[in-house]
């Protein structure tokens, strides 16, 4: 498999590790119902089938996290863009 | 002597002598080790794999289910290679296998008067009771009688390697479809890649009768060879066979580098692994002729009629003095006729139709071989085949030959378009399952979709070629596709002879029979991927590459569903077997994995050290001196010496992470539990880091050199872990904080030196700076030079508990830097120790390590719950507060010593109340790290237990039923040396 | 593993020498000696800045992959905003100093002179010895002089760049990777003939 990513171009999927879902991001501790949200971002996840958006860090690269966008049917890579420059929606 | 008289691409100018079963024979340049045995009329080449009947070569690829042999002896003995691909080299030498004493006369042939007994499902049924027994009795049983080669138990002494290759269109398969599209792409322009698992091109066209552009088709191959070696940018690859597609247009392939010699020439791999990354791919990997099923179809000297004629024409060989086809299609009739034409003594051709198309007929005729319309072999005979009963209108008939050729038809090998999930699809017209949904990039030319004619091939061949180059951006314009008489392809559907009699195999090389289909279809086992179970038809080194569609078919008429409607099971990767050799490429070994030395490797090694691997770092373990019995005494001696005077360590393997920027103290307090943005400058403080769901993730020390300037140091095991981390909070979580970060952990070395000289042998190798204890107290950091002019950096740290000092230096003066400790200790004593004493010495003083951090505790479980700032948020800071990390019963953080103190502590141990029974509701913690401590002269150990800090002076019972230990200990504190902590201070 | 590296301690860079086929010498590789090197990364927001300020200066940087010469300085792209600079007949600090002076305040520079080694790679096989474990396209069409990857070779990694002239590369190599990385590649070049130095005699 192979990961486009946006600094060194298309590379081998070896050279990136996982974390997995980039839709999640993490709640405001100060908030009231705080414990219950951040059991939900540390503990739920979605295993969407179809398109998902997930991070990747390509940890023997440019070392950026980036947000993969990825099909989990077929697998195809959809797009890779800089996480930090990345619009994450809850 | 079956070699004919003419023919073939053998090189008859050349022999070659080659050994089968201890016994000599000569073959050609140019054989395989199959056609080599068949010119010395060597039919028997192997016993089955249940019922041990003789088997012989069954057809001329790397589809071959029966004639696997062992090659090479000795430590280069390999099982299970096929006789069909082995390519014939001077000294040669095989050995059948799966049979006892010998081939001829097999002992364990009596497994054939079984088979009653030995039918599908036989293991399942068989085998149930009592399961004792299996692992004991059956399975080594079955294992000794049912089975396949045997690998050499000796290291391999060749090498392997992998490699790379990026093309712009890959071409799988050199036959017509294969050679259009490799040239088509070519001339384009396009970098083509093609592939071909023989070791020479040209697939179908070696046997081919039919003429292309006008020409012989051998001349046709030998042009576009030539045609395609002057294009700078197309690399032919031989002897590759792509076995694998995967994600993003990635194939995986073996290249045979060297199985065609003796050995491996100097410097050179045995196999190369190539991970070949193709914009576009054309397959045309042809297709397999398939068997008819029928009593005794299995006798030596039946094969398919393709091997038949590849045999006759590619190699010179007649498969028996006399032979006969049984076909059911043009294409049999074609490879009948070849034979026919190549100079075999052709008996009969059998065809289950009523009349054969007549331009085929009338080939027949001119060549003067008998045909026998509606005709179908009913019976074999011989323990070589040497002879037929066949079946038709005109009555039963025998016939005496040594050879038969079978032909149900071509089966698509569309093996590699089914990796990435593809389903084949079945075409009543074609009676074959062709490629319907591809892997992307991928396309298909010739016999593998279903373009069976010579014409087609060539014509589906170029245009694919010119949509690859063209797919990969090369539009040059492209010449005519190669022009070729059209060959018939006429089929009529026929799976199976309906006789009584021997068995009637569909699956060879596991001894599946049309009666074992039937069970399983009266047994309920009915879709196919319950049928290869249950039978284990299609399993194994072939995977059913010849017998699949019979088996689905025959399933097929059973359930009256139809093959459409029936299905195929679908290949994964790999598409033949692999050596596991290969896949490890050069990581064996010592090159397993990397070692990472540190930089005082050469002088611990000069100093006797014993290392021990930690990740890919190797670390001094204890530094043996002379006289001393065991690795014990030499660690106690270190850690005495350490406690007494002074030692020294390497700790550069610590990760070391360079932060800078405005916002560092801010990204610090979010990371660690506890504060840093108010850190003094000069000043460390030792941290810990909670993973978001409030169990500690890491520990260490971060120092602030600077206002905008830290450097954090973290575990070994974590340090590209918690760089990841970093990386992840800044990117992610917080791009707002203006935060650089850097693994400064290869530029700095770094040297502990512990222990209550430690300050006067500092004072000796710093330039002049002041380390005093007022200058640099205990958490601070001086940025200084040492030995005359090197920069340094150091920490006034202690792991031990003792005066302690972390020194660090840019790495190429860190040998220098500890010789130089070395001398400027040598009055004190100063002692080198490794990771054992380093870990004695923290067990001792009651500090965390791996042990503790295992995921499952909380700071508060380690006693570092007061580390915790109330006055910020931080990573894991919302769930550490949820009411099961605040319960009291928790298991928490203590020491233990054993009541009787000579006993020995075990890691690991569960710790009970006394008098309890021993069971998981009385579990009270457990064990996690032990040492004998030199210091207090018996066992202690760390660990977790149930309200640990309140049962301080408690025995409890350590037991650890898996090694065996059952004692009582007491319960104390984690710190067994100078709780207090001033000796660190002094 | 090869038996060309037995007696070779695997902690140890191979010693220097020829390896393969006498006669050959597919591919050169020789340890590059006395460089002092440096990141530098703008601060947040500030790259658009940084390159400008360099640019002036008369150092074209670009914030990709991509390697500049610049008075002795080799410059080369390693992420968004970061660069490694390898610089010859140097040290940390002196580097350090021109960097800053250069660069400004407004930049994080961390001296990484002793974290890694450079080879200089060459010869006509280098791209076939490169291809046994670089996951790349090392084709010119692909990846030209001028070109920097970072990357992963047999578990190592490493920063690669191409050079101008008959196919030539450098690549820098964690210090401690070093010894791993080179018991790749020699049994890899050998079969091309493969000439090392710069590695000590072992």
């Amino acid at each position: 498999m192979r990961i486009p990513c946006p600094y060194c171009g298309a590379r081998d999927a070896h050279e990136f590790a996982y974390l997995g879902d980039a839709t999640v991001s993490r709640p405001d501790p100060a908030a009231p119902d705080a414990e219950d949200a951040f059991f939900t971002y540390a503990y739920l996840r979605d295993n969407p089938d179809g398109e998902h958006r997930e991070y990747w860090y390509h940890a023997n690269g440019c070392r950026q996290w980036l947000v993969v966008t990825r099909n989990t049917r077929t697998h195809e890579i959809l797009g890779a863009s800089l996480a930090r420059a990345s619009e994450v929606t809850a | 002597m079956t070699r004919l008289a003419h023919g073939g691409l053998i090189n008859r100018a050349r022999t070659l002598s080659f050994r089968f079963d201890g016994k000599s024979y000569t073959g050609h340049p140019g054989d395989t080790l199959a056609s080599a045995l068949l010119a010395n009329g060597v039919r028997l080449m192997g016993r089955s794999f249940k019922y041990h009947r003789p088997r012989g070569v069954f057809t001329a690829g790397s589809e071959e289910p029966n004639a696997l042999v062992e090659l090479r002896a000795g430590a280069r003995r390999e099982p299970n290679t096929r006789a069909t691909t082995i390519e014939l080299f001077e000294g040669l030498e095989a050995q059948s296998q799966n049979r006892w004493p010998s081939l001829d006369h097999d002992l364990l042939s009596v497994n054939r008067y079984l088979s009653p007994f030995l039918g599908a499902g036989f293991y399942y049924k068989t085998f149930m009771w009592p399961a004792a027994f299996w692992e004991k009795l059956y399975e080594p049983a079955i294992r000794r009688a049912a089975g396949l080669g045997a690998a050499a138990a000796l290291p391999d002494p060749d090498t392997y390697e992998k490699a790379f290759a990026f093309c712009d269109v890959l071409v799988i398969g050199s036959g017509p479809a294969g050679l259009a599209a490799a040239l088509a792409a070519g001339r384009a322009g396009a970098r083509v890649i093609l592939a071909e698992e023989d070791f020479r091109l040209g697939g179908r066209l070696l046997t081919e009768q039919a003429a292309i552009d006008g020409a012989p088709a051998r001349d046709f191959v030998s042009r576009a060879e030539a045609e395609l070696a002057s294009l700078a940018h197309v690399r032919i690859m031989p002897r590759t066979t792509v076995f694998g597609v995967y994600d993003g247009g990635e194939y995986a392939a073996v290249e045979r580098v060297s199985d065609h010699l003796a050995v491996p020439a100097p410097f050179q791999p045995r196999q190369r692994l190539w991970r070949i990354i193709a914009k576009r791919a054309v397959l045309a990997a042809g297709a397999f002729d398939r068997p008819i099923v029928f009593p005794g179809n299995d006798r030596p000297g039946v094969m398919t009629a393709q091997a038949l004629a590849t045999y006759a024409c590619r190699y010179g060989v007649g498969a028996g003095a006399t032979a006969a086809v049984f076909t059911n299609n043009d294409a049999g009739v074609a490879a009948a006729l070849a034979t026919a034409g190549a100079g075999v003594k052709l008996e009969a051709l059998i065809d289950v139709r009523p009349a054969l198309p007549a331009p085929l007929a009338a080939k027949a005729k001119a060549l003067g071989v008998r045909v026998i319309t509606s005709g179908e072999v009913i019976a074999t005979s011989g323990k070589l085949l040497t002879g037929l009963t066949v079946r038709s209108p005109a009555g039963t008939e025998t016939l005496a030959v040594e050879a038969l050729g079978i032909s149900g038809g071509a089966t698509p090998n569309l093996n590699l378009t089914c990796h990435l999930g593809g389903k084949p699809v079945y075409r009543e017209d074609l009676a074959a399952f062709v490629p319907a949904t591809l892997p992307p990039g991928l396309a298909v030319a010739g016999a593998v979709a279903g373009q069976f004619s010579l014409a087609d091939c060539l014509a589906y061949g170029t245009a694919e070629g010119v949509r690859a180059a063209a797919d990969a951006g090369f539009t040059a314009p492209t010449l005519p596709a190669p022009q070729a008489e059209e060959t018939a392809t006429g089929i009529q559907p026929f799976w199976q002879v309906k006789a009584k009699g021997d068995l009637a195999f569909v699956d060879l090389q596991n001894d599946v029979s049309a009666k074992d289909v039937g069970i399983a279809h009266k047994e309920g086992f009915r879709a196919v991927e319950l049928l290869k179970r249950y039978t284990t038809l299609g399993m194994a080194t072939d995977q059913g590459k010849t017998s699949n569609m019979a088996g689905l078919a025959l399933m097929a008429e059973l359930t009256g569903q139809g093959i459409a409607a029936t299905g195929t099971t679908l290949f994964r990767p790999p598409y033949t077997p692999v050596a596991l050799g290969v896949l490890a490429g050069h990581h064996r070994d010592k090159d397993f994995r990397p070692t990472r030395p540190t930089p005082t490797h050469d002088w611990a090694q000069r100093q006797g050290a014993v290392f021990v691997e930690t990740g890919f770092w190797l670390r001094a373990a204890y530094f043996p001196k002379p006289g001393e019995k065991d690795w014990l005494e030499s660690v106690n001696r270190e850690v005495n010496a350490t406690r007494s005077a002074c030692g020294v360590i390497d700790v550069s393997t610590f990760g070391k992470i360079d932060l800078q920027g405005p916002d560092v103290g801010i990204f610090l307090d979010r990371v660690y539990i506890n504060m840093f943005s108010t850190l003094a400058v000069g000043k460390a403080r030792y941290g810990v880091m909670l993973r978001e769901d409030g169990l500690v993730m890491d520990d260490g020390t971060t120092a602030r050199l600077g206002e905008q300037h830290y450097v954090m140091t973290t575990t070994t095991a974590n340090a590209g872990k918690m760089f990841q981390h970093l990386e992840f909070c800044l990117q992610v979580l917080w791009p707002d904080l203006d935060v650089q970060i850097a693994s400064v952990s290869e530029q700095w070395a770094q040297i502990a030196v512990s222990g209550p000289r430690s300050r006067a042998v500092l004072a000796q190798v710093v330039d002049g700076a002041d380390v005093s204890n007022a200058a640099l107290p205990f958490m601070g950091v001086l940025q200084t030079t040492v030995m005359g002019g090197v920069e340094a950096r150091v920490f006034r740290l202690s792991f031990s508990g003792e005066l302690g000092y972390e020194i660090a230096v840019p790495a190429r003066h860190g040998a220098a830097l500890m010789e130089a400790l070395m001398a400027a200790g040598a009055p004190f004593g100063i002692t080198p120790y490794g990771t054992e004493a380093l870990g004695v010495l923290r067990i001792e003083k009651g500090h965390v390590s791996g042990s503790e951090l295992n995921g499952q505790t909380s700071a508060r479980d380690l006693g570092l719950g007061r580390m915790a700032s109330t006055k910020k948020d931080y990573i894991g800071r919302v769930l550490s507060q949820r009411p099961a990390f605040l319960d009291p019963d928790r298991p928490m953080f203590v020491g233990f010593k054993p009541v009787d103190r000579s006993a020995r502590l075990k890691a690991g141990a569960h710790l009970l109340p006394p008098g309890a029974e021993a069971t998981t509701a009385h579990d009270e913690g457990y064990m996690t790290s032990v040492a004998y401590s030199p210091t207090l002269g018996h066992s202690i150990g760390l660990g977790f237990l149930k309200r640990g800090a309140a049962r301080i002076g408690e025995q409890v019972r350590a037991f650890d039923p898996v090694r065996g230990g059952d004692i009582l200990v007491e319960v104390c504190s984690p710190a067994f040396v100078d709780p207090e902590g001033e000796k660190q201070r002094v | 593993m090869s038996d060309l590296l037995a007696q070779v301690p695997v902690t140890r860079l191979p010693p220097e020498g020829h390896y393969g086929p006498a006669g050959t010498e597919g591919v050169r590789a020789r340890a590059l000696e006395g460089l002092a090197a440096a990141t530098l990364a703008a601060r947040k927001g500030g790259t658009g800045a940084l390159i400008a300020r360099l640019t002036a200066a008369g150092l074209p940087l670009v914030d990709g992959p991509k390697v500049l010469f610049h008075e002795g300085l080799t410059v080369l792209g390693t992420g968004p905003g970061r660069w490694l600079v390898f610089a010859e007949n140097t040290t940390g600090p002196a580097l350090l100093a021109q960097l800053r002076a250069l660069a400004g305040d407004d930049v994080a520079l961390t001296d990484q002179s002793d974290a890694n080694l450079v080879f200089e790679l060459t010869g006509p096989a280098v791209r076939d010895a490169l291809a046994k474990g670089v996951a790349l396209d090392l084709d010119p069409r692909a990846f030209a002089p001028g070109d920097v990857a970072t990357t992963v070779v047999a578990h190592v990694g490493v920063t690669l760049w191409a050079c101008e002239g008959a196919p030539t590369y450098r690549l820098a190599v964690a210090r401690s990777f070093a010894p791993a990385l080179l018991r790749w590649l020699t049994p890899g070049a050998a079969p091309f003939g493969f000439a090392l130095s710069g590695t000590g005699r072992g």
